[in-house]
């Protein structure tokens, strides 16, 4: 029977997913073993470690602080367990906690096959494949722990075709979290100026039914042509691009995140996700060479016919 | 002192599976009881769980307990092998198998043999007492410490269980003895019991003299929840000759 356990910690917005193996420092810096690329983390933010079998975090004086369950850390590290919210500023993880996996290398894939075949040089015999047939029982699965980030299918945009095929208004297409799957047209009432309000509240023109979005958190607005992401000073800040902003001028295929919900911006399906302007520039290059092949062709023939009288 | 066994079982798919995976079994000659929760998908898992009560019941009539484990293990030993070929032969190698738990009394005491996270359970004097440990992951991670009951019913790990018959190359049981007293009720279970019904609420329905009317009792009260697994139950009582 195995005694070890493997801790992880998952990114409520499903961005980060880290297991923690010995030491885990936590921070922006390209030297920390969990590099989190968020403005509002510290270079190196916040370290794990494992001790007597329990799992604890400590805060290496972060500029915005490490907070579990609520709670601001000082200097002691604390221990954390199973479904602990660790927050560092404002970006959330829980805490998760399962059998570590026996050593996988010498593990056969299938036991089932393998058992017939050898009986040497592999796990605990009864940890099977789960091969996510049943629902109910199933029997412990070496590869879980890269399953589970699989199953956490939730997580992952989608961007499917058909969703993007009929889209010839601008519009959002959710991604990730409450929105996944949707798309809202953004109806363009006024040219010169229409605004649409985003939040959590029920009276906002995009309502989004997700509790890590503030009430009222960023607004879109048309104006003469362009497209403009506005923040409206949420709590969870808005992102473009994975960049946290303030004001953003949306181009077509980009995306932004408030809280845990994702979307793509789309001005029209027509509109190819590149910009046009490179596309028309290849297109005048080659001409260009046309043009030069055919003058030089031309002034050749003239030559030829020169010489010949 | 001999005792004489009354037992009645119930079983039921539940409000969610279209398949009831589970086998319920009484040996005729009141020696062995047993239920089985198979696994793996289709008609796999209840091939398994079939497999496992057949096995269990050619089982010969014998007073001597050592001998009746000892047989009962040979038994799971065949229908593990049995349903390695049944998953080979049938399943394309997919992982089939069984949980079991299986209650042997013999003229000088009872035992309990189990693999995975079937259970038994014990009511005397009013107290429902769990006599076998789930062979599971959230089981370990609850004995470790790391979680509670309550946090390993929702831990998305619950239903992984590491010790099975018919996965492995051998079958995974353990044994322990059973003490035995007059009036003593056991209830073998399946994890679709215990997932709905917590014990307190086994144990309200429990109170019931009858055993028939228990057993019905104990499945309405399941059949009120979302039932989301096969649910079975096997109830034993002790009588003194």
């Amino acid at each position: 029977m195995s005694e070890e356990v493997q801790f992880s910690i998952q990114s409520i917005n499903g961005r980060y997913n880290f297991v923690i193996s010995g030491d885990m420092t936590c921070g922006r810096d390209a030297n920390c073993e969990a590099i989190i690329p968020d403005t509002s983390l510290s270079r190196r933010h916040a370290r794990f470690f494992v001790k007597d079998k329990a799992l604890f975090v400590e805060d290496l004086g972060s500029t915005n602080g490490t907070f579990v369950n609520g709670e601001q850390l000082k200097t002691e590290p604390r221990l954390v367990r199973y479904n602990d919210i660790v927050r560092f500023d404002i970006l959330e993880f829980k805490v998760f906690v399962e059998l570590a996996a026996p050593e996988v290398a010498k593990a056969p894939r299938h036991v089932v096959a393998s058992a017939v075949e050898k009986s040497e040089a592999q796990a605990p015999r009864s940890w099977a494949v789960n091969d996510g047939l049943g629902q109910g029982t199933v029997v412990m699965d070496l590869g879980a722990n890269k399953r589970a980030a699989q199953e956490q299918g939730q997580d992952e945009p989608v961007l499917e075709a058909s969703l993007l095929q009929s889209l010839d208004q601008p519009s959002l297409v959710g991604i990730r979290g409450a929105d996944r799957g949707k798309t809202i047209t953004l109806a363009i009432n006024d040219t010169a100026m229409t605004v649409w309000q985003i939040g959590r509240n029920a009276e906002m023109d995009i309502v989004i039914d997700d509790p890590s979005v503030s009430e009222h958190q960023a607004q879109i607005v048309f104006e003469q042509g362009t497209w403009k992401l506005v923040d409206v000073i949420s709590t969870n800040a808005t992102y473009a691009n994975g960049e946290k902003i303030l004001t953003h001028y949306l181009s077509n295929g980009d995306t932004f995140s408030l809280g845990a919900t994702e979307y793509l911006f789309r001005i029209s399906s027509k509109t190819n996700f590149r910009p046009r302007k490179k596309a028309a520039r290849v297109k005048s290059k080659r001409k260009i060479w046309i043009g030069v092949a055919a003058s030089l062709l031309g002034s050749l023939i003239a030559i030829y016919f020169s010489l010949l009288s | 002192m001999t005792f004489s066994w009354i037992s009645t079982s119930r079983s039921h798919q539940g409000k969610v599976r279209k398949v009831n995976e589970d086998s319920a079994f009484a040996h005729p000659d009141g020696m062995l009881w047993a239920i089985a929760d198979g696994m793996g998908g289709y008609e796999g898992g209840s091939m398994a769980s079939d497999i496992v009560v057949e096995e269990l019941g050619k089982i010969k009539k014998s007073d001597v307990l050592d001998q009746l484990v000892q047989n009962s293990l040979q038994q799971l030993q065949i229908a593990n092998t049995r349903i390695q070929r049944y998953s080979i032969e049938q399943c394309s190698g997919r992982s089939v198998g069984s949980t079991v738990v299986c209650f042997i009394t013999g003229a000088d005491g009872a035992a309990c043999v189990w693999a995975g996270d079937s259970r038994l359970y014990r009511l005397r004097d009013s107290e429902l007492l769990q006599l076998t440990t789930d062979h599971s992951e959230v089981a370990q991670l609850v004995a470790l410490g790391h979680l509670t009951e309550v946090e390993a019913r929702a831990h998305p790990k619950a239903n992984v269980i590491t010790r099975t018959i018919g996965v492995g190359r051998d079958q995974e049981a353990e044994t322990i003895l059973v003490n035995t007293e007059n009036s003593d009720t056991f209830l073998l279970c399946s994890d679709g019991l215990y997932n709905e019904l917590d014990e307190s609420a086994i144990l309200e329905s429990l109170r019931e003299e009858n055993l028939e009317s228990l057993a019905d009792d104990l499945m309405s009260r399941c059949m009120l929840t979302p039932a989301k697994d096969n649910i079975s139950i096997l109830l034993l009582r002790c009588l003194r000759q």
